[in-house]
C-alpha cells in the first residue's frame, strides 16, 4: 500500500490586543502641597481590562470581515507590577474576571509602576496555544498650586529712634498661598543683610554674629536691637517647602533716625557773675516735639567752648557732657571782656563693632562697641 | 494650576449605567464616583437623576469611614 500525507491549513487568525483603561487614567497628578492625588485611585479605583478582538479570515471562528470578541477565551492570566507577580494577597490590587485588574494604588511622582499583563489564547482551529504580553505604565507628575504673597509689617524703610524706651523692634512676616497663611511648618524663612562685596553688596544671612541681630532667624519674625542699627538693608528670602525654586523676597531699610531735635544751653548758675560767684555751671537739653530727652550724653556728644570777646580770642573746647561746670578763677574778672561759652552737638551713630584687621575684637567674649559723633 | 477633584454620591442606577457599581464604593445605597467617571455620563444627567457632589475632604472622611 503506498500512503501519503496531505495537510490540513489554515490561515493566520487575526488578533488585535489591547486593554482599555475604565475608571481613571494611567496618568496621575500629585499636588505637592496637599500630597493629594488625582485622580485618588485610593479612593475611585482604576479597573484595567484585557480585550482580544480575533477576525478568522476563513469565517470558521469569525466572520471573515467582523471581528469577535475573545476575551473570555484568554487564560493563564499573569499580572506583574515592576516584574513582581501580583497575586490575591497583593496590597492595592485586586484580580478579577478575564484578567481584569483593579488598581487601588497610587504612583508616586519620579517612581512610575509598570504593569505587565501576560496571557494565553488558544485556537479553536488548530488547538495551538499562543501568548503575549502587555505593559502599561502607571505614572504621576508633581504639581503645585501657588500664588505666594511676601509682606512685611513694615514699610520700605524704617526709621528706627534711638530714643524708644525698649531697646528691641520686631520685624513681622506674612507669607500666604493666595488667601491662606502658609504653615511656619511648610515655610522656609531666611532673613537676609546687605554687605559690601568688592564694588558691589550682596544680601547674605543674618547670624549671631550680626550685632544688631536678637533673635528669629529661620521664623517669620525678626527681632533686632535698635541701639545697633544706622542704616541696614534687610531682606526676607520666603518659600514653600513644596516648592523650593519659588522663592518670594520683601525688604526694608532700617536707619537711624533721630527726628526732629533741638539742642539748648540754659545756665544753671553764673549767668551774671558777681564777685562771689564761684563758678559758672551750663547745662544742655534736647528738645523734641515729644518733650525733652532724658539723659541727652547718652544719644548725643555734647561738646562745650570757651572764649572771651577779647580780639583775637577763639573758641577752646573745654569740655564734654551734659552739663559743665568751669570755676570762677578761669573766667576773668574785667567785665568790659565779656566770656562767651558755645555748645556743639552732635548725634551719635549706633554702636558698631570694633575691628580689628576686620575681625570684630571682643572682651570676655562680648564685642566691643564704639559709637562716633556724626 | 491644579484643582481639587470633585467627587460625587449617584444612585445606582447611574452607577449601573457607568459600568462602575461593581468598582465604587457604595455608601447608604449611593455610589462614590469621581468626575473623571461621570464626565463621559454627563455630570447635569447625573445630578438631574439625583446625584450629590461630595468634596474631595468629604469623600476622604467616608472612606476613612469604611477603612477605620
Amino acid at each position: 500500500m503506498k500512503t501519503n500525507n496531505a495537510f490540513i491549513m489554515y490561515d493566520p487568525l487575526s488578533i488585535s490586543f489591547s486593554i482599555l483603561e475604565l475608571g481613571g487614567t494611567l496618568d496621575q497628578k500629585k499636588d505637592k502641597l496637599t500630597g493629594l492625588f488625582s485622580p485618588d485611585r485610593a479612593t475611585t479605583p482604576l479597573i484595567l481590562r484585557p480585550q482580544l478582538k480575533v477576525i478568522d479570515p476563513e469565517g470558521i471562528l469569525t466572520s471573515k470581515t467582523q471581528s469577535a470578541d475573545f476575551t473570555s477565551s484568554l487564560f493563564n492570566h499573569r499580572w506583574f507590577a515592576n516584574d513582581e507577580r501580583i497575586l490575591s494577597t497583593t496590597p492595592g490590587y485586586t484580580l478579577g474576571n478575564n484578567g481584569e485588574l483593579v488598581v487601588a494604588v497610587n504612583a508616586e511622582p519620579g517612581t512610575p509602576i509598570n504593569l505587565k499583563y501576560c496571557w494565553n489564547f488558544t485556537d479553536a482551529r488548530t488547538h495551538k496555544v499562543f501568548g503575549g504580553e502587555q505593559v502599561v505604565s502607571l505614572v504621576s507628575i508633581a504639581v503645585s498650586d501657588l500664588n505666594l504673597s511676601l509682606k512685611l509689617d513694615a514699610a520700605l524703610i524704617i526709621p528706627i529712634s534711638p530714643f524708644k524706651n525698649l531697646t528691641t523692634r520686631v520685624i513681622n512676616a506674612t507669607f500666604r498661598n493666595g488667601e491662606t497663611d502658609i504653615a511656619d511648618s511648610d515655610a522656609h524663612y531666611e532673613w537676609q543683610v546687605q554687605v559690601p562685596s568688592g564694588d558691589s553688596k550682596v544680601y547674605r544671612a543674618i547670624t549671631t554674629d550680626d550685632i544688631f541681630y536678637v533673635s528669629g532667624q529661620g521664623t517669620k519674625s525678626l527681632t533686632i536691637d535698635r541701639r545697633y542699627i544706622d542704616k541696614e538693608f534687610i531682606m526676607l528670602e520666603a518659600y514653600h517647602v513644596a516648592e523650593s525654586t519659588r522663592q518670594e523676597y520683601a525688604r526694608t531699610k532700617l536707619y537711624r533716625d533721630y527726628g526732629l531735635w533741638e539742642d539748648k544751653m540754659i545756665f544753671l548758675t553764673g549767668r551774671y557773675i558777681r564777685y562771689n560767684t564761684k563758678s559758672v555751671e551750663i547745662q544742655t537739653t534736647i528738645e523734641t516735639p515729644k518733650g525733652n530727652i532724658a539723659n541727652p550724653s547718652k544719644y548725643f556728644n555734647i561738646e562745650y567752648f570757651y572764649k572771651t570777646e577779647a580780639p583775637g580770642d577763639v573758641f577752646k573746647s573745654i569740655g564734654y557732657g551734659e552739663a559743665l561746670s568751669m570755676p570762677r578763677n578761669k573766667i576773668g574778672y574785667d567785665p568790659n571782656v565779656r566770656p562767651v561759652w558755645g555748645i556743639e552737638v552732635k548725634p551719635f551713630s549706633a554702636l558698631r563693632a570694633t575691628t580689628i584687621n576686620g575681625k570684630a575684637a571682643t572682651i570676655n567674649g562680648k564685642v566691643l562697641c564704639i559709637q562716633k559723633p556724626l | 494650576m491644579i484643582t481639587k477633584p470633585n467627587y460625587y454620591l449617584v444612585p445606582k442606577n447611574v452607577a449601573d449605567a457607568i459600568g462602575l457599581s461593581e468598582y465604587r464604593q457604595e455608601f447608604n445605597g449611593k455610589y462614590l464616583l469621581s468626575d473623571f467617571d461621570i464626565n463621559s455620563y454627563g455630570r447635569d444627567k447625573a445630578m438631574a437623576q439625583g446625584a450629590e457632589i461630595v468634596s474631595t475632604e468629604q469623600a476622604a472622611e467616608l472612606m476613612n469611614s469604611i477603612n477605620n
